[in-house]
């Protein structure tokens, strides 16, 4: 059978519905189109535990230094998890990290930001947890399998998150003046990032993710299914949105919204965010400092 | 005049708030993606355990000595985060050892061994007190502790018989945590009348002795006791020491690193430099803003 | 006879799944057993044997279980968020900050008004309590 029919049998496949395991043949588009979405998930588990490890060590009270702690440690897990799906697609940990540290990979765009206050950690857990779970529940539809399963287990502790998350902000909106402030200008702040972090509106044929059933609903979708959950909330909380046209149109039956800039989107997911350089030197140093562990680890131990 | 069961908590307490505050860090950035998972759950632990230390402290003291010690915690807010966030640095008992920095994992990882050796050694002397309380609190921190030895064992064995590039890092972190070990063991303000009381059943010089030997029973059985005498690279020669039960840290000119006094000074409130950093940041978000909850 | 533990896949991709344990004296013939043991009705697509003696048991139960305070990290760690979403609502309303703009029906809305939109869910929705009902899903809820 040449490669164009088994391709052609390949998509009508994923046309039914049907699902594809890290050992069935598929086409060389699909296997890279798979690693390179998987593969920036992964990243961007690691790298999104960098921002809010931060507040680990400044957190304002014990319960929640701990609670932050077992979080960001989920979030590693993510990507643990994420890293060992993504090896099956044909690329080793160590070469995905490798590219990641030296940038030459991607991560969402949410985690190339800066954090201030605590109320930034409220926004991370809130409404970016928020809309991670909202895209990865969205996901659990993908064709690709092995990645199905895994999100099943992520999802549920991303709900455990997004709890966190809840409790963390209703605190601080129930609280004082400053509190509700501190909260209200860490929205104000990632508002646009957290727009941009679905992506431009794309139109479904363009979209290759969509035509391999690696993803199954549109950014825009999933945007307006975002807005459904969180905006009335932040509404009911007095926290407003600093989106002046953002409202709900009964008759078309969705948000309108302003489009946010797309420019700062592309130039910041390429590596041009205000932290990018500074977390990936971090990381990078970290992981050249502790290259000998890794060592140690691919030796066998010597003879007692 | 601090009731001395109290001196006794808050050193139990803040070197376990201390040390998993510094072990925390390494959450997100360990050099194993697997371990990361592993060293986070051990700082959550030990953090945990300060906060049962802080709530028996509390009850002691009452709410008049918890305002007496917090002098920046807010009237009625959470003892344990009054104890935890809410005192002066110098209010603060953890031995120097903890408050270092992480460094190098070979460091991180010794001071992590030779915290939890200690850590059981003061355990299991507490389960034997005569304050059933304190005793009874023992157990459930004990169940946690056999895992973080489990692990520092495993991976002090992992090191000592790996490359000889694992062995110089970890002998290197061995040999600057050892200095200030001592430092956990320093006696107490009251440390007489606890031990008279039976509340606490062994005098701390007696628990370091045990320490100590724990220690280098362990250091032997992988071949790395020539840290003991302060020397991480040379395994004979004249500064071999094993278990002479001298402490070299004492010995303020063989000391690496560090205070040069054995890791003194902190059951007394006496810190180094490094805590201020710590303190700073550990109690800068519930210091500025009093009294709000979270 | 030494025991061996049999782990079975149902496809080719499944992780390996425990099945059960045959008695046989080599791994020739635990093989040989297992399969009309646990396949003999065609289930699954392969099969391996592990010799109990080779598997490396963690056998630590106490290390499982928790030993001090961990609900922070579970979901009922967090707790009475019904109570705690009426709180800030009520704090918000309070403040005069409460955000009224154009949003789409919800029974589950913490200010009345927005249950009662078009008199659609009205009644029904009001007296419910349904706001604080815990509203466990967070996520699309607004169903």
């Amino acid at each position: 059978m040449s490669y164009e029919s088994k391709t052609a049998d390949f998509r009508a496949h994923i046309a039914a519905g049907g699902k594809v395991e890290a050992s069935d043949w598929m086409p060389d588009e699909y296997r890279q189109a798979a690693l390179r979405f998987i593969e920036m998930h992964a990243n961007s588990e690691i790298m999104g535990a960098l921002p809010e490890r931060e507040w680990i060590a400044r957190a304002p009270s014990l319960r929640r230094k701990l609670s932050l702690t077992a979080k960001v440690q989920d979030e590693v897990g993510h990507g643990h998890m994420l890293y060992r799906v993504a090896e099956d697609l044909g690329k080793s940990r160590e070469a995905m990290i490798a590219d990641l540290i030296a940038g030459r990979t991607k991560f969402h765009n949410v985690f190339h930001y800066p954090t201030y206050t605590w109320g930034d950690v409220g926004v991370i857990g809130f409404l970016i947890d928020g809309a991670a779970l909202v895209t990865q529940k969205a996901l659990l539809e993908s064709s690709y399998a092995p990645y199905v399963r895994v999100l099943r287990r992520i999802c549920a502790e991303e709900s455990l998150h997004q709890r966190h998350g809840e409790d963390l902000v209703l605190e601080l909106c129930a609280g004082s003046d400053e509190q509700r402030q501190m909260f209200q200008e860490a929205v104000n702040r990632w508002w646009e990032p957290v727009m941009q972090f679905f992506g431009p509106p794309s139109k479904p044929e363009g979209d290759v993710l969509l035509a391999w059933g690696l993803k199954t609903r549109t950014n825009e979708q999933l945007r307006q299914r975002f807005f459904d959950t969180y905006v009335p909330k932040l509404w009911d909380l007095g926290i407003s949105v600093p989106d002046p046209a953002l409202a709900f149109d009964d008759v078309a039956g969705e948000w309108r919204w302003t489009q946010p800039n797309w420019d700062t989107f592309w130039q910041v997911v390429k590596g041009n965010g205000p932290m990018t350089e500074t977390r990936l030197a971090w990381r990078r140093w970290m992981h050249e400092a502790h290259g000998w562990v890794r060592e140690t680890m691919d030796e066998p131990r010597l003879a007692a | 005049m601090i009731d001395p069961r109290v001196e006794l908590l808050l050193a139990l307490a803040d070197d376990e708030l201390i040390i998993g505050h510094r072990h925390s860090h390494w959450t997100g950035v360990a050099p194993h993606i697997e371990e990361d998972l592993a060293f986070s759950s051990i700082s959550q632990d030990e953090i945990g355990h300060a906060v049962v230390w802080y709530r028996l402290a509390a009850e002691v003291a009452g709410e008049q000595g918890v305002r007496d010690l917090a002098t920046r915690a807010p009237a009625g807010g959470d003892h344990a985060d009054a104890l935890g966030l809410g005192r002066e640095p110098n209010g603060y008992r953890n031995a120097v050892l903890v408050e270092r920095p992480n460094g190098d994992w070979g460091y991180s990882l010794a001071r992590h061994y030779l915290y939890d050796v200690a850590e059981d050694v003061r355990l299991t002397t507490l389960a034997g007190s005569s304050w059933q309380a304190a005793a009874d609190a023992t157990g459930a921190l004990r169940r946690e502790e056999r895992y973080h030895l489990l692990h520092a064992r495993t991976w002090l064995d992992r090191l000592a018989n790996g490359p000889l590039d694992a062995r110089i890092h970890l002998a290197d972190g061995l040999v600057a945590a050892l200095v200030e070990a001592p430092g956990l063991f320093e006696p107490l303000p009251g440390e007489a009348e606890l031990v008279a009381d039976g509340v606490l059943p062994d005098d701390h010089a007696t628990q370091q002795q045990r320490w100590l030997e724990a220690v280098t029973a362990d250091l032997e059985a992988v071949g790395m006791d020539h840290v003991l005498g302060g020397d991480p690279h040379h395994g004979g020669g004249e500064f071999l020491a094993t278990a002479s039960g001298e402490l070299v840290a004492r010995d303020g000119a063989r000391a690496p690193s560090g205070s040069g006094d054995g890791g003194y000074g902190g059951r007394l409130g006496r810190h180094s430099s490094d805590f201020d950093a710590v303190w700073e940041e550990m109690t800068g978000t519930y210091r500025a803003y009093p009294g709000v909850r979270w | 006879m030494e025991r061996w533990e049999v782990f079975g896949k149902r496809t080719v991709d499944d992780p390996w799944t425990s099945v059960g344990a045959v008695h046989a004296p080599d791994d020739e013939m635990a093989l040989l057993l297992a399969k009309e043991a646990f396949f003999r009705h065609g289930e699954g697509v392969d099969f391996a044997v592990v010799r109990l003696a080779d598997m490396h048991i963690f056998g630590r139960p106490d290390l499982l279980a928790f030993a001090t305070d961990k609900s922070y990290k579970l979901q009922s760690g967090y707790t009475g968020m019904g109570d705690k979403r009426r709180a800030a609502a009520t704090r918000a309303q309070e403040a005069g900050a409460v955000v009224d703009r154009p949003r789409p029906v919800d029974k589950r809305a913490l200010n009345p008004s927005h249950r009662r939109r078009d008199g659609a869910a009205g009644s029904e929705a009001a007296g419910s309590g349904a706001a604080g009902s815990g509203a466990e899903a967070v996520e699309g809820g607004g169903g």
